[in-house]
């Protein structure tokens, strides 16, 4: 999802270990609200959980089989209780049982979990090391054909909607040309080796999609801090000095653009996470997009709570790290 | 204004603003573009004629037509959810900004949380909430985008007041309203104008999304909704590309020239505000 | 990019390898002597793609997962056959006592589960005081079933009242076996992997989740004899994009579904391959269904209802969404692949200028030129319709039917509604019309002919319990508490009637339903009710070349 205008990360000019104190508090202040928002905002949609658990054409009279069943999974009790049990089930790790899925839930979220950071950790690097190639390059050589050649083709990727891109791949390649799977993570059956090509397999095209979007996003910082630190004085005094292009680009100008690629990576983990659901949706991928969209679809509660909450503890952490790591890499605060 | 000649004398940004004028004419004389009633019924599933540029649709509507008739509903939920946003981003930046304190804190605390929650899953969470209508969908999209505007203004307002001419009207006396006024205002116009412009192309993106996902409006034809319908009755499957690709193209072409324009507007300021939109 | 090029080249090398060994495309229908797990002489192996929502293994817990062992490893007493009537299954035969009020089935002596365990008549009495216990689909089993017992090789039920529908509920109610389920006090939470047991003609191989993928195998010990097929899978699709794909590409053979049509829209690219034949049978269903609010708003007049009746084009709807196989509907709702079908009930008929004229004298009169009508009130007329958004085909009636209003001067705010939404909205009557579906299930409920839908006693997720005229609901009791066949054949041509009388709600469309299948396969049975092709009896029928 190019969520652009939400990838600001957190900067502000502050005292670094004072800061981090006040930033621990607020984001300790900002998990309890999250929490406590996924815990309101699916209660809070309409539509009873239970309907969907019965089945569109079963009777149930007038009603108190129904009841008995809120009464099982807890959801008839008062909101304050409900509340409660919520809360010390997050600490004890009784995050309880989902209804959609028929296991509990912290199952549920463990084996999609397992599935998303599959596909988005290896993009997140495999884009991170791209855009770092790819993003000096096009610095180096600004206004050549290959720097607009490449800004162009990411700046088209960068625009396009993922789910199209996916589509369009998964027409392409697995329909047309029958090279890959029509979706999902596994063909079943396979153990070890054969299993990890099976699901490389399977992966190849919700990883590039996801990749090409991060890459687009990350490649246009790389470019963009690589040519404004090439500019500056102590690299155009190194040039001065006889030092190789290659070695003013590598030893100067990347490392420092490497700065705002660790936070903005660091920063995008949750929205490439969360953005990875509709890739997930096109390639059935069983990751924790398809496991969001299924659970609002039947107002499976716990599972939305902690799917909620693990993806936003993940962009939590990211942010925290990011405000810690920002003075520390950015060589203008230096 | 420097800003306009800048975009002026900037290629790229040009053809952003060329395209972005074409989608915006598009939209404004859709009525007299379309060659035919977009709601009207012909023989579905027509490849493209001379009649129907673009072949007809699943229930036999004219897809060109449908196209046209698209950027008006895609720009204006892109622009109309842009507005809300950096409204309401630029509200709580200079307020955050300005008061400090207490105020301050809560402020950019409830920014940090929306910033946090993660904005496609809450945006899915919040529509189906509301159920689908295009307002619902354009506030929606406004409630989760305005974070970042709120950040960036904040610490514009902040460096601007922190700088050696602005303390010394304020100990001459000068109120905030005239610091707004006279300094914070001309400085952090263009950085509004270059975040909204990137909100409106985020806004386009995730109504696009959610159209995809079914939770659109689905008496609005959007591109959005055309890209679903396309995949959920048989469009893709069938190999019409001239009923999938084109809306898909023209989401892409005013992501693109929107970004464009985006750029030029951070390259034609100055570089202090280059830096805080590089975040 | 210079760099990219071998790392891309290197890594298509892989995947085509990984293509050439991981899962070689099969040429259907496939004999493979060299799966240990498969008997080496005619084994035949049926792939079935499906896109419904299965998510485990538990039939109690998992609604499609429930329908699908219903068809593999499960048996019901009776089940409904190709020919509308109860035919013998686990229950060899049956007597219904003159008051309707007592049941006594015959069990098949020589049924086991799949564990070895003979299947006794004790297991069906444990069954149906586990359901009528603790399944909350099967909440009126505590109001109508008095004592279940054992007589022998005999189960007797002897109920509160006279309960004219039995029958047709205990087909989808299979028997599951005592030793496993006795002591498990929540069926939907029991993990047990021993809840896969049944006696059905499959027994339970594997659930791989991440692949979406159940296989089952040939019982050969099946009391009614070893299935013509030694394995059957059931491949999960999450789009019928992907599923038609499979399809065409061979990684199915056909396709399941319970009560949902196979997209009309997706037909022509399978008819090109040229590898892909149809079999047709007519929905037990209702694709697309109109419901009107009967308690507020304009719909509560007759004629009003009537006015909008007229004001649909059904031609249109069943050309251009159904794609010709659509036919325009009666106004006794069910269509006539039902039993006692009511061929006096006429035809809706598309009339605007009566519809027009019907609205002129109920006083709904456009006054001021805009092309609506004002209602007494001097406002427009503005109905809420409220639909499905996601299902797209309903989307597209729905859109042609709010044009249709328009073009009477009707103006409409469509509500579309995800499901959860879409009950809550319709159990609050927050609406002037409601579009939904009828299952083929559904229509034979209650009462029968679609009752379930109408009878405002009637709760559920799908069903609009809207009508509480005392004729009606009458009528619904009478044919509840009758097991004569005449009288049945009486009271359901009355129901048809009765829904052309109040008009709680209409058909849209009628259809041909398309079953889409891999050349090769012949002698397939359709099963009305479990969804065209894939059912218990082409297990026993079906052949390949």
């Amino acid at each position: 999802m190019a969520d652009v205008s939400n990838a600001a990360p957190v900067q502000r000019h502050e005292h670094p270990t004072a800061a981090i104190g006040s930033r621990a508090v607020r984001y300790l202040a900002a998990l309890f609200v999250i929490v406590t928002l996924n815990f309101l905002l699916p209660r809070m949609m309409p539509g009873d959980p239970v309907m969907n658990i019965v089945g569109e054409e079963a009777y149930y009279g007038s009603g108190e089989v129904l009841d008995a069943l809120r009464a099982d999974l807890g959801l008839d009790e008062a909101l304050h209780v409900q509340y409660g049990r919520y809360m010390t089930g997050l600490v004890t790790g009784d995050w309880g049982y989902s209804y959609l899925y028929l296991q509990p839930v912290r199952e549920s979220i463990t084996l999609h979990l397992r599935w998303t950071l599959a596909l988005v950790l290896p993009s997140v690097v495999l884009a991170a090391l791209l855009a770092a190639l790819l993003g000096s390059i096009a610095a180096w050589k600004r206004s050549s054909r290959t720097d607009v050649g490449l800004s162009g083709a990411h700046l088209l990727i960068y625009s396009m909607p993922h789910y199209w891109l996916a589509m369009l791949l998964l027409f392409m390649f697995s329909f047309k040309l029958g090279w890959f799977p029509l979706g999902r993570a596994t063909s079943a059956g396979a153990s070890e080796l054969p299993y990890l090509i099976d699901v490389g397999w399977h992966m190849f095209l919700p990883l590039l999609v996801v990749t090409a979007f991060k890459a687009a996003y990350d490649f246009l910082i790389v470019r963009n801090s690589v040519v404004s630190i090439l500019g500056e004085d102590y690299v155009l005094m190194a040039q001065a000095k006889g030092l190789s292009g290659m070695a003013v680009l590598f030893r100067h100008a990347l490392r420092n653009a490497l700065a705002p690629l660790v936070t903005v990576t660091a920063i995008q983990f949750g929205m490439v996470l969360s953005g990875a659901l509709l890739v997930e949706v096109v390639f059935s991928w069983p990751g924790m997009g398809t496991l969001i969209y299924d659970a609002i679809g039947a107002r499976d509660y716990p599972l939305l709570q902690s799917a909620f909450l693990i993806i936003a503890i993940c962009v939590l952490i990211a942010n925290f790290i990011a405000d810690v790591l920002y003075p520390y890499l950015d060589p203008r605060t230096r | 204004m420097r800003l306009a000649s800048h975009v002026k004398t900037n290629r790229l940004a040009m053809v952003g603003m060329i395209i972005l004028w074409v989608f915006i004419l598009g939209a404004v004389f859709a009525q007299l573009l379309m060659p035919h009633d977009p709601w009207r019924h012909f023989v579905p599933f027509m490849s493209p004629s001379v009649t129907h540029v673009l072949g007809t649709d699943d229930v036999g509507r004219d897809i060109f037509s449908e196209l046209i008739l698209g950027a008006r509903v895609s720009l204006t939920v892109g622009f109309m959810a842009g507005l809300i946003a950096v409204g309401i981003g630029v509200l709580v930046g200079l307020l955050a900004g300005f008061r400090r304190g207490y105020l301050d804190e809560i402020l950019m605390g409830l920014t940090d949380v929306v910033l946090v929650i993660p904005a496609l899953p809450l945006v899915i969470l919040v529509s189906v909430y509301l159920g689908p209508g295009i307002w619902y969908t354009i506030l929606v999209i406004g409630l989760v985008f305005w974070p970042s505007t709120a950040r960036v203004i904040r610490s514009q307002v902040l460096s601007v007041r922190q700088s050696g001419y602005v303390e010394s009207a304020r100990a001459l006396g000068a109120g905030d309203g005239w610091l707004m006024r006279r300094h914070v205002l001309p400085n952090v116009l263009p950085l509004i104008l270059a975040k909204f412009v990137l909100t409106v192309a985020a806004a386009m993106l995730m109504e696009a999304s959610l159209s995809f996902l079914g939770l659109g409006d689905p008496m609005a034809k959007s591109w959005g909704m055309m890209l679903h319908y396309a995949f959920a009755r048989g469009g893709f499957i069938r190999e019409m590309w001239w009923w999938y690709v084109p809306p898909g193209v023209c989401i892409s072409l005013c992501i693109l020239s929107l970004t464009l324009i985006s750029f030029s507007i951070e390259e034609g300021s100055d570089p202090r505000l280059r830096r805080a939109l590089d975040r | 990019m210079r760099i990219l090029k071998p790392v891309l080249t290197l890594l298509a090398a892989v995947a085509l390898l990984s293509s050439g060994t991981a899962c070689t495309p099969e040429q259907p229908p496939t004999p493979t002597p060299d799966d240990p797990e498969l008997p080496e002489s005619c084994a035949l192996v049926l792939r079935v793609g499906t896109t419904r929502d299965f998510k485990s293994t538990s039939k109690f817990a998992d609604y499609w997962y429930g329908v699908l062992s219903n068809l593999t490893t499960h048996d019901s007493l009776i089940k409904l056959g190709p020919d509308m009537l109860p035919t013998p299954w686990l229950a060899r035969d049956w007597t219904i006592s003159d008051d309707s009020m007592t049941f006594t089935f015959t069990i098949a002596e020589n049924a086991t589960w799949h564990d070895g365990t003979p299947l006794t008549p004790r297991d069906v009495q444990f069954s149906i005081e586990y359901y009528r216990d603790r399944d909350p689909q099967a909440g009126w089993m505590q109001e109508i079933i008095e004592s279940v017992s054992v007589d022998g090789n005999d189960v007797v039920l002897q109920l509160t009242r006279p309960y004219g529908n039995l029958l047709t509920e205990f087909m989808t109610y299979s028997i599951v076996p005592e030793h496993i389920w006795a002591d498990v006090e929540k069926p939907l939470e029991y993990q047990g992997t021993d809840r896969v047991i049944g006696s059905g003609p499959f027994t339970f191989v594997s659930w791989d989740a991440a692949a979406g993928k159940y296989v089952f195998d040939a019982n050969e010990d099946y009391f009614q004899g070893v299935p013509n097929i030694s394995r059957v899978e059931f491949h999960v699709y999450r789009t019928m994009d992907a599923l038609v794909m499979a399809l065409s590409r061979g990684e199915v053979d056909t396709w399941w579904d319970y009560s949902g049509e196979f997209p009309y829209t997706h037909v022509p690219p399978l008819q090109d391959s040229g590898e892909i034949d149809f079999a047709t049978a007519t929905f037990l269903g209702v694709p697309a269904a109109l419901g009107f609010n009967l308690d507020e708003g304009p719909t509560v007049d007759f004629d009003f209802r009537k006015a909008i009746t007229l004001a649909i084009n059904y031609d249109q709807i069943a050309n251009l969404v159904y794609a010709g196989y659509g036919t325009a509907p009666t106004y006794g709702f069910v269509p006539p692949t039902h039993p006692h079908f009511n061929d006096d009930v006429p035809r809706i008929i598309y009339d605007k200028e009566q519809a027009a004229a019907l609205l002129d004298s109920l006083g709904y009169v456009d006054s001021n030129g805009d092309g609506l009508r004002e209602g007494q009130d001097g406002r427009n007329l503005r109905l809420t319709l409220l639909t499905r958004g996601d299902m797209p085909g309903t989307l597209r009636v729905t859109e042609m039917v709010a044009a249709d209003l328009r073009a009477v001067g009707i103006d409409s705010n469509v509500r579309a509604l995800d499901s959860s939404t879409w009950v809550a909205t319709k159990d609050a009557k927050d609406y002037d019309l409601v579009f939904f579906r009828a299952t083929p299930w559904g229509t034979m409920m209650h009462a029968s002919h679609g009752s379930g839908y109408f009878d405002s006693r009637r709760t559920g997720a799908g069903v609009l319990h809207n009508l509480d005229a005392a004729e009606y609901l009458d009528a619904c009791d009478a044919r509840l508490s009758t097991a004569l066949p005449e009288e049945q054949e009486r009271l359901d041509r009355e129901l048809q009637q009765l829904h052309y009388e109040y008009l709680p709600g209409i058909a849209l469309v009628w259809i041909e339903s398309l079953y889409p299948y891999r050349e090769g396969w012949n002698d397939w049975t359709i099963d009305h009710i479990y969804g065209g092709v894939v059912n218990s009896f082409s297990w026993f029928t079906v052949t390949a070349d």
